[in-house]
């Protein structure tokens, strides 16, 4: 017996050991069709479709696309100059791609990025065959052995161009990422008035130029960075791209550039090329194949290693480009552009409310019992000061009001059971009281929205093992808080992130556990701003297919008569809310910005009731209430009703700020001052939105009415009218 | 309309954007700004004396502007590495483009220099690292080519500071000068790059006087003694092999209005850093900062950033009007801001050399104040961003100036002000509770100062509450203690008299007994056989307990309790742990050494010692809760009995049990102690053993599932 043991513990050993000698990232098994270079012949010479609006050419000679619009004659290219005006060979090489791809060299587990021009036209071949209503250019990189197909087409509006990972060849290294068309959004460093836009956070402009000898990259995913990909420590906070558009204006044309398909998969990029460059250009990349940075572990130390997907993403990834020319070539064109395409469909909702609340339950603390210690919620706000506010307010602003109430769950604000496992933390009150809150507020006309965490949990590592996302080695993808100061992960606090496949579980069980609530409204704050992988299944990888599912969850939880609250939401989310609060007021602010935008504000006023950001936790209170009029969102205030020094270990800066007795007075004087305004703009949307003098901005509404809003601390004279500094002046017209 | 509308928009646009180019700056910041990493500042003693915890606070800061060559429309830089705010004009220093840029307080272009004229000649400064200027005349540390130019607002250099000539001056000293200054009096000061004789002094003569407040060496016991060690067994080997132990350089300076230096090392010990900024008295070189000796940058490290962690890098410091005291941090790019008594205001910044967004950065490498705004240098984001504080800045400045000030009534108010924006400002708690202490609301200011962890406030309200209440109260309190007193007096006489006992037990009349006649308690112990194992356990459990409740509900001046970093396990570990580990490891030695005592008598002999720690516990918790900080004194007094008291008790008991001899018991008590660290030491084996072949088991099963 005890030989058998040992036979089989010495077998165990063996074989562990000789498996442990496999190295991360070695040649890999390629999922994708195999490189062959003479798969497909080129039509001989220029090609040219055609519809009633627009042109495409293929220019056989450059190798790249030319772009006409057949009414005003102006063309564009995939080479940041007009055909013809400038030689190929005056371009950096870099300039005259029309595609730029990253692949994974599996031998050393690098990443390399080429462009066509380098890899294709002169190290390779490139094919172009007709197809309906375009063409489809193959670019064959010779030395990487990889082919990328890519498909130009002309809509009534504009241009897709769109690639199809699986028709992707290669041999021995895989594609990572994909850039597609990458100048044909470039505008020249020494054009003045231009500018490119991307959608970070609010939204923001680049200028052309630099201010150093080599090029200034940007890159945000878009709907945020991927929480599955492990990060090991937070540089800083980082305001999102929520939209899948970007788009630039060069003189009087520009362009709106609207990723249609595979957006969760993609990166906005921008290049702010130096002076040598010329150019400067925002594009779109998508990521293919799925990238983690796992952990391991050996004799007590933790190493990291880089690890990509095997297979691609099934998805076909596609950006449409749609011209833009005169008063419409600028950002507020291409608010209008992106608006109509991606959610004309969605109603108008109701208006924006000029009150919003967003109410803190508490956070756990430890306590200790004898020496004992264990976790207890810290109650900040009860139901009963929740009501309390909530009629306080409501009596003495007269005025409509939406409440979100955060961290009222089981664990309070910070992660626990999924959905704060679908009740009210004894402390603060009972489901009693809550639902006398919901009646109360039903009575008042006031929208009363409950927070339910779907996404992110904290478990056990053995009970997160089944019910979570996953890495690519199959571990726990967790999540951490970070350090205050270090901002190194903080391992006590890791939680995780739900398996995709069990979103919709999730929201059947918040269906099913509050059936008898009787709330009217639920809040979805972190499924409405989170999107992420799960590499547990393909089909999840690269964040892939999170819009589809998320839309189709809330509808199915609008379907059940509940109205549904956003925060700082993405697209998908946004479009299906009743209301979003917390919308973005800054841009991701990096260095090569020049001014921020309130794009986001722009797609959605009128079509979807918003809120600003929390005035009060804002670094400048007047400012912050200053960007909600600029942008006609509702004034939202976060709340708690008493502070305690246990919060000073709370991990949430909101708690700085926002003792209600404290600044009660404050938010019933501003939302008395702020209420002419909001009728004047009530249900309509924004027009136009205008950058003036330094720290004037100009807000035209869909009614006519405008305001200029000055942030400057000296007053602004606007037609003969002061605009106060630190104010804002609206002009109605009746 | 609409159209009226387009035609006006149209215009102010077009204004807007020549507007913008005749600027020449443009306001990063243009609507609403934010900082994409939280500011924080440090809670102090809240969970031990000296001790701090990071938490957020609302920015008191707001960046206005971020100034860069498109900016300027000059040329892009190579390196900013120096920016100096002069009389009239700030001036940025690329050294590795031997370029120095003029720009005047407004932030708008004024000259370029890329070189100085001498004699008609062009000299460059490449390599240059610092900047200054005082009198109409720039002074340009020229590092590598060992000197300092000194050229009026033309360019054209007047004089080179070479390295004086002194005997003072040793051979091997490198004259690189990285930073310059000059005081009121005319005394110049040269920093040069690894100097750890300190900073080079000249006498407005230009004569050099010494060198000038080096940082001392600090050397640990550990140190100390393998000097000696070394010393007393020398060899060739250890003395190829030894280090000179040096002071840690000085990596920048500025002078204050007052002419007081003020200096910054940068890193030192990983985690032990402390004592970085120091405020020197021009005349001796003294740091007279009054908490010189805290750590002015985070504590630790970041060890998940890279291997082996980043150290903390204090690389510049400025000093405003007011004695606010600004350090830079290089690493984590981080701005910390202290008061004159060092007290931390507030910690900003960030980017962890990263920093792609405003208000990060990728190399901050020097700071310097115009008027209420701080310009922070990154020399690889070739940018300067210039912060502005906002008005709860404002208002927490003024409220701790009042408060340092002692005008607590003016500061009162500003400090309710600072709480409605910032709930979690502990200057402002503590700025209250010194306003309700001089106001005699002693209640308020106990609240408030209990809030802030403001322990002399406290204990200074809680000393007049005191003395109210024995003064309201003196004759209930008097005569309650007098009957009290007469009481036990009474009590003991007769039962002594009449053989009263209240304990009928016999085992709990050993344990009542063991203080008054311990060789009696424990010579029946032994003889009789008598004590209880399971009284001795439960003794145990109250010594844990009491130790506890002491930290628990001890006095809030003499207990520093936070239940966030409260160890029960750790105290578990303290008080049962080590007896258990005496009781093992007493036993093993005491039968190798013949003692005759047998396991459960050496259980018994330690529990009922504890009795007097037990009791010490308790009356600490009382007396805690009723004495003054100035009264600690009674405290470790009755500590020091109580273990007085255990160590005899102890000693009684293990000679009794054992039939050992004083010595013996000194003795076997030394081996005791000897056997509980290698105990100790075998334990922490164990766990590191089962660490490794855990970490081991992970990576198999990890592999295995990757494969």
């Amino acid at each position: 017996m005890k030989r058998n043991f040992i036979k089989i513990l010495i077998l165990f050993l063996v074989s562990a050991l000789t498996l442990t000698g496999c190295k991360i990232g070695g040649v890999k098994k390629v999922y994708f069709k195999a490189y062959n270079s003479q798969a497909s012949q080129s039509e001989a010479g220029d090609i040219s479709v055609e519809n009633e609006t627009y042109r495409l050419e293929w220019n056989d000679q450059n190798k790249s696309i030319i772009f006409t619009d057949i009414k005003t004659d102006r063309e564009y290219s995939t080479i940041p100059a007009k055909s013809g005006t400038v030689q190929a060979e005056q371009l950096n090489t870099q300039l005259l791609s029309d595609i730029i791809i990253e692949y994974i060299d599996y031998e050393n587990n690098l990443v390399t990025a080429i462009g066509s021009y380098d890899g294709a036209v002169l190290g390779g071949k490139v094919d172009c065959i007709k197809i309906e209503n375009g063409f489809k250019v193959t670019y064959y990189f010779g030395n990487e052995e990889i082919s990328v197909p890519v498909s130009y087409t002309l809509g009534s509006d504009g241009i897709k161009i769109s690639f199809n990972p699986s028709e992707i060849c290669e041999n021995g290294k895989g594609i990572y990422r994909v850039s597609i068309a990458p100048y044909l959004c470039a505008i020249s460093n020494k054009s003045e008035d231009s500018y490119l836009f991307v959608p970070s956070g609010s939204g923001a402009l680049i200028k052309a130029g630099s201010n150093s000898n080599s090029n200034q990259i940007y890159s945000q995913e878009v709907y945020g960075k991927d929480p599955a990909v492990e990060q090991r420590y937070s540089v800083s906070n980082e305001q999102a791209v929520k939209l899948p558009v970007y788009g630039m204006k060069d003189g009087n044309k520009g362009f709106c550039a609207i990723i249609s398909e595979g957006a969760e998969t993609a990166s906005i990029e921008a290049v702010c090329g130096a002076d040598w460059f010329g150019y400067s250009s925002v594009y779109s990349t998508f990521q293919i194949r799925s990238y983690s940075s796992v952990r391991s572990f050996m004799f007590g130390t933790t190493s990291f290693n880089d690890l990509y997907s095997d297979g691609p993403i099934e998805t076909v990834c596609s950006v449409d480009i749609i011209p833009l020319y005169d008063s419409k070539a600028n950002y507020s064109g291409i608010a209008e552009t992106f608006k109509k395409k991606m959610i004309a469909s969605s109603s108008i909702k109701n208006n924006e409310t000029p009150l919003n609340l967003i109410i803190y339950g508490g956070i756990m603390s430890k306590e200790a019992f004898l020496g004992i210690p264990y976790d207890s919620l810290c109650a900040t706000t009860t139901l009963k000061a929740t009501k309390n506010m909530i009629n306080e307010l409501s009596k003495k602003t007269n005025t409509e009001m939406s409440v979100m109430l955060k961290g009222f769950g089981s664990t309070g604000l910070d992660k626990g059971k999924l959905g704060g496992d679908f009740t009210v933390n004894k402390k603060l009150g009972s489901k009693k009281e809550l639902f006398g809150i919901n009646d109360f507020c039903k009575e008042k006309n006031i929208g009363l929205y409950f927070d339910f965490d779907l996404v992110c949990k904290k478990t056990s590592a053995w009970f997160a093992f089944g019910s979570s996302a996953k890495n690519l080695n199959n571990q726990t993808a967790y999540q951490y808080v970070y350090d205050k100061a270090l901002r190194s992960q903080i391992e006590a606090e890791r939680y995780v992130l739900a398996s995709r496949n069990d979103l919709f579980d999730n929201a059947q069980k918040l269906l099913d556990k509050t059936e008898n609530w009787s709330l009217s409204g639920v809040a979805l704050d972190s499924l409405g701003n989170i999107a992420y992988s799960d590499n547990s299944q393909t089909k999840y990888m690269v964040k892939n297919g999170m819009a589809e599912d998320v839309e189709e969850i809330l509808s199915k939880i609008s379907k059940s008569g509940k109205n549904i609250a956003v925060a700082d939401a993405n697209l998908y989310a946004a479009k299906k809310a009743d209301v979003i609060f917390e919308t973005p007021s800054t841009s991701n602010k990096n260095d090569m910005f020049y001014a921020d935008v309130p794009f986001y504000q722009m797609v959605f006023k009128g079509i979807v009731p918003m809120t600003s950001t929390a005035v009060n936790t804002a670094l400048d209170e007047q400012s912050a209430i200053l960007n909600a009029v600029e942008s006609g969102a509702g004034i939202t205030w976060a709340l708690f009703d008493s502070f305690d020094t246990k919060l000073t270990d709370s991990y949430y800066a909101v708690y700085n700020t926002g003792v209600y007795d404290d600044i009660k007075e404050k938010i019933i004087s501003e939302t008395n001052r702020l209420k002419d305004f909001y009728k004047a703009v009530d249900g309509t949307t924004i027009y136009e939105h205008n950058i003036l003098e330094n720290g004037l901005r100009q807000t035209v509404f869909s009614n006519g009415t405008e305001v200029f809003v000055n942030y400057s601390d000296s007053d602004i004279s606007v037609d003969g009218e002061k605009v106060p500094a630190k104010d804002f002046l609206l002009k109605i017209v009746k | 309309m609409k159209m009226a509308i387009k035609k006006v928009v149209k215009y102010v646009a077009i204004c807007f954007l020549s507007a913008l180019i005749g600027l020449g700056i443009v306001f990063t910041v243009s609507a609403q700004s934010s900082i994409p990493v939280e500011s924080y500042t440090y809670w102090e003693d809240m969970s031990s004396e000296g001790s701090r915890k990071a938490v957020y606070s609302k920015p008191i800061f707001d960046i206005v502007a971020v100034i860069d060559s498109n900016v300027l429309n000059v040329a892009p830089f190579s390196e900013l590495n120096d920016i100096f705010v002069g009389e009239k004009y700030i001036y940025l220093l690329d050294g590795s483009e031997s370029r120095l840029t003029l720009i005047d307080k407004e932030y708008k272009l004024f000259k370029e220099y890329t070189s100085f004229s001498l004699n008609g000649e062009s000299v460059t400064f490449n390599g240059a690292s610092g900047v200054f200027q005082k009198d109409e005349y720039i002074y340009i540390c020229d590092t590598e080519n060992e000197r300092v130019l000194v050229a009026d607002m033309s360019g054209n250099v007047k004089r080179e500071i070479q390295c004086p000539q002194s005997t003072l001056i040793p051979d091997d000293f490198r004259y690189r000068p990285v930073d310059f200054a000059i005081d009121s009096q005319g005394y110049t000061y040269i920093l040069c790059e690894g100097s750890y004789y300190g900073m080079i002094l000249l006498s407005p003569e230009q004569e050099f006087v010494s060198f000038f407040a080096s940082n001392d060496v600090e050397l640990g016991v550990q140190k100390i003694l393998g000097n000696i060690i070394e010393r007393v067994f020398p060899n060739n080997t250890k003395k190829a092999g030894s280090e000179s132990v040096l002071p840690y350089s000085i990596t920048a300076l500025c002078v204050d209005s007052n002419d007081f230096v003020y200096t910054v090392t940068g890193s030192t010990e990983g985690w032990g850093q402390k004592g970085q900024i120091k405020k020197l008295y021009h005349g001796t070189g003294d740091n007279i900062l009054k908490a010189g000796n805290i750590n002015f940058a985070d504590d630790g490290y970041s060890t998940s950033t890279v291997a082996g962690g980043l150290n903390q890098d204090l690389c510049d410091v400025a000093v405003d009007n007011n004695n606010y005291i600004y350090g830079l941090e290089g690493t984590y790019g981080r701005i910390f801001m202290y008061d004159e008594s060092g007290t931390i205001i507030s910690a900003f910044g960030g980017g962890v050399g990263e920093g792609k967004q405003v208000g990060t950065y990728q190399k901050a490498c020097a700071i310097a104040l115009n008027g209420e705004n701080i310009l922070v240098c990154d020399s690889l984001k070739n940018s300067v961003t210039v912060y502005k504080s906002n008005q709860l800045g404002l208002l927490i400045k003024k409220g701790r100036l009042l408060t340092l000030k002692g005008d607590y009534t003016a500061s009162a108010e500003i400090w309710n002000q600072v709480l409605e924006q910032d709930s979690c400002c502990q200057l402002a708690y503590s700025g209250l509770a010194r306003f309700f202490l001089a106001n005699k609301n002693y209640n308020k200011a106990l609240e408030y100062s209990k809030i802030g962890y403001d322990r002399e406030t406290y204990s200074n309200a809680f000393s007049k509450i005191r003395e109210n209440t024995l003064k309201e109260n003196f004759w209930i309190i008097f005569l309650v203690s007098l009957i009290l007193i007469i009481g036990i007096a009474v009590f003991l006489v007769v039962s002594t008299k009449r053989k009263i006992s209240l304990v009928h037990n016999k085992e709990m009349q050993l344990v009542t007994s063991v203080m008054f006649h311990p060789i009696d308690t424990f010579s029946t112990i032994k003889e009789k056989r008598m004590g209880s194992v399971c009284i001795s356990a439960a003794l145990m459990l109250l010594f844990y307990l009491t130790s506890v409740l002491r930290n628990i509900y001890g006095g809030f001046l003499f207990t520093y309790y936070d239940a966030a970093s409260f160890n029960a396990l750790w105290e578990f570990a303290k008080s049962v742990g080590v007896v258990v580990l005496w009781i093992v490891a007493n036993w093993l030695v005491c039968t190798l050494c013949s003692g005759n005592g047998r396991f459960r008598e050496i259980i018994i002999v330690i529990c009922y010692s504890l009795i007097p720690l037990i009791l010490n516990s308790l009356l600490q918790l009382i007396l805690s809760n009723v004495l003054l900080r100035d009264e600690a004194a009674f405290l470790n007094i009755i500590n020091t009995v109580a273990y007085i008291i255990f160590f005899l008790l102890l000693c009684f008991g293990s000679m009794i049990i054992h039939d050992f001899s004083f010595g013996k018991f000194l003795r076997t008590a030394l081996f005791t102690v000897i056997g509980m660290a290698i105990v100790i030491f075998l334990l922490i084996l164990i766990v590191i053993l089962f660490q490794q072949f855990s970490g081991f088991l992970s990576t198999v099963i990890m592999e295995m599932s990757m494969k």
